[in-house]
């Protein structure tokens, strides 16, 4: 008895500290992860990486506690502190110039130089502002979806004078180009957001919950009472959950950094000022006066005067 | 004899003149006959033509108000006034002429109107003709009309 309870005892503390270390991180990142909008890229990615962090500190102090393999991804240390190497590569730091999107032909690299083997993750944004004729709009959006169907894109979002595209990151900035020739360019936007140490933190936070879940799955083998293996089952479906919510993550950033989002918005081209012409009054030919008053002769033989009536020569 | 001399003073009035009209025509004009609205007109071989009435002064007007008439009912009627002078017939009396051009089936022509005004007649005189033959008879035809004797 006493060694069964000991046993138990010893589960107990086990799960306690398996579920400290996986439950305070997922929770915090439940909010965020929720929805996964670019616009909310930075709020929703900054606890990730944190969390994973955290997580894989608590990692790394696991095997001491419950066995659990000691490989674990390196993390970046506190801030302050040198970050220690990364095996993979880390993901060059935020101020780093981006390359080029995973994929993309262009620009150059598709490799972070800092840290080779790690793919260099961008989310293009382009904006144009094209002027043009306004019976023109029509013709010009469909040029525009064109263009992006050529080069493998698609349309996101279309109005009467503007429309969103879908293009592979490695096609913006031909579509770029040559979206511009469609009209007058009045106002140009590229935004490059470098995603790729959020993308590395998610990947070390999922091999985290992996292992994590695995060594939950040798528990629960080892289950003995029914509590027990409710309870490893419990902490295995919350691990599951989290597992999915970071691939969903993951994916959804693989997404937005091979298709790059242009807005393409189209303005009336102004109509030429009518030229004014400032009336010549010296030029303007005045109406002719009016005939001057005559009066009607009494006398017949007037209307005989004539150079026709001289020059006919009858009798007359 | 004196039978001889009356019959050919006659004679003589009824083929250049008409009574108290007398015309020295032109050399090389030749005079038209039996003319109804004309007391006399004659041409020349290239159609330069000069012709005379004689109407009543009526309404009674002097040479003013009749060259004025005649000037006012031809430019009325487009022709365009180049020149005016005074001239003086032969017997004395003062004229005015007016002289106008003209187009007539398509070429530029002259065309004189020439007013006197005897009391209870009135003179007209009108010469014309195509601008190419009329300058070569313009001398001869401003000498007829000063020749002329009004009576």
């Amino acid at each position: 008895m006493a060694f069964l309870s000991y046993r138990r005892g010893a589960l107990a503390f086990a799960l306690a500290m398996l579920t400290g270390c996986a439950s305070s991180p997922m929770r915090d990142m439940q909010a965020p992860m929720a929805p996964p909008g670019p616009e909310q890229d930075d709020a929703g990615m900054v606890a990730p990486v944190k969390n994973a962090r955290a997580s894989a500190a608590v990692d790394a102090a696991q095997p001491m506690v419950a066995g659990a393999p000691a490989a674990r991804p390196s993390a970046p240390s506190a801030p302050g502190m040198p970050a220690p190497p990364r095996k993979s590569g880390a993901p060059a730091a935020k101020g780093t110039p981006p390359t080029a999107p995973r994929g993309a032909k262009e620009p150059a690299s598709a490799k972070n130089p800092a840290a080779p083997g790690v793919e260099q993750m961008i989310i293009f944004t382009g904006g144009l502002d094209l002027e043009v004729d306004e019976g023109e709009f029509g013709g010009k959006l469909h040029d525009a979806v064109d263009l992006a169907v050529e080069h493998g894109g698609y349309i996101g979002k279309q109005t009467d004078s503007s429309v969103t595209l879908r293009v592979p990151s490695s096609h913006f900035r031909t579509v770029m180009r040559e979206l511009e020739k469609l009209g007058d360019v009045l106002h140009r936007s590229v935004n490059a957001q470098d995603v790729s140490e959020k993308y590395f933190d998610l990947k070390v936070r999922l091999k985290s919950l992996l292992a994590t879940r695995d060594r939950l799955q040798k528990f629960l083998d080892r289950a003995k009472t029914i509590d027990e293996v409710l309870r490893v089952e419990q902490e295995l479906t919350r691990l599951n959950t989290q597992i999915d919510q970071v691939q969903g993550r993951m994916r959804y950033l693989s997404a937005q950094s091979a298709y790059s989002t242009i807005t393409l918005s189209l303005r009336a081209r102004p109509e030429p000022p009518k030229k004014i012409v400032k009336r010549d009054e010296k030029k303007v030919k005045k109406p002719p006066p009016p005939p001057p008053r005559t009066i009607s002769m009494p006398i017949p033989w007037l209307s005989d005067v004539s150079l026709d009536g001289l020059l006919s020569l009858g009798r007359k | 004899m004196k039978r001889f001399i009356v019959s050919l003073i006659i004679a003589a009035q009824a083929v250049a003149c008409t009574p108290g009209l007398y015309v020295d025509a032109p050399d090389g004009f030749a005079e038209l006959e039996e003319q109804e609205r004309y007391d006399y007109r004659a041409t020349n071989a290239e159609g330069v033509v000069l012709g005379v009435r004689r109407k009543k002064n009526d309404p009674q007007g002097d040479l003013a108000f009749w060259s004025g008439a005649l000037d006012a009912h031809l430019r009325r009627s487009g022709y365009e006034a180049v020149e005016a002078q005074e001239v003086t017939s032969k017997d004395g009396i003062k004229g005015k002429q007016i002289r106008y051009h003209r187009q007539h089936q398509g070429r530029q022509h002259h065309y004189w109107v020439t007013v006197f005004v005897t009391g209870d007649q009135v003179v007209t005189v009108e010469a014309g003709g195509d601008e190419a033959f009329f300058g070569e008879q313009e001398k001869a035809i401003l000498r007829a009309i000063k020749g002329l004797e009004l009576g």
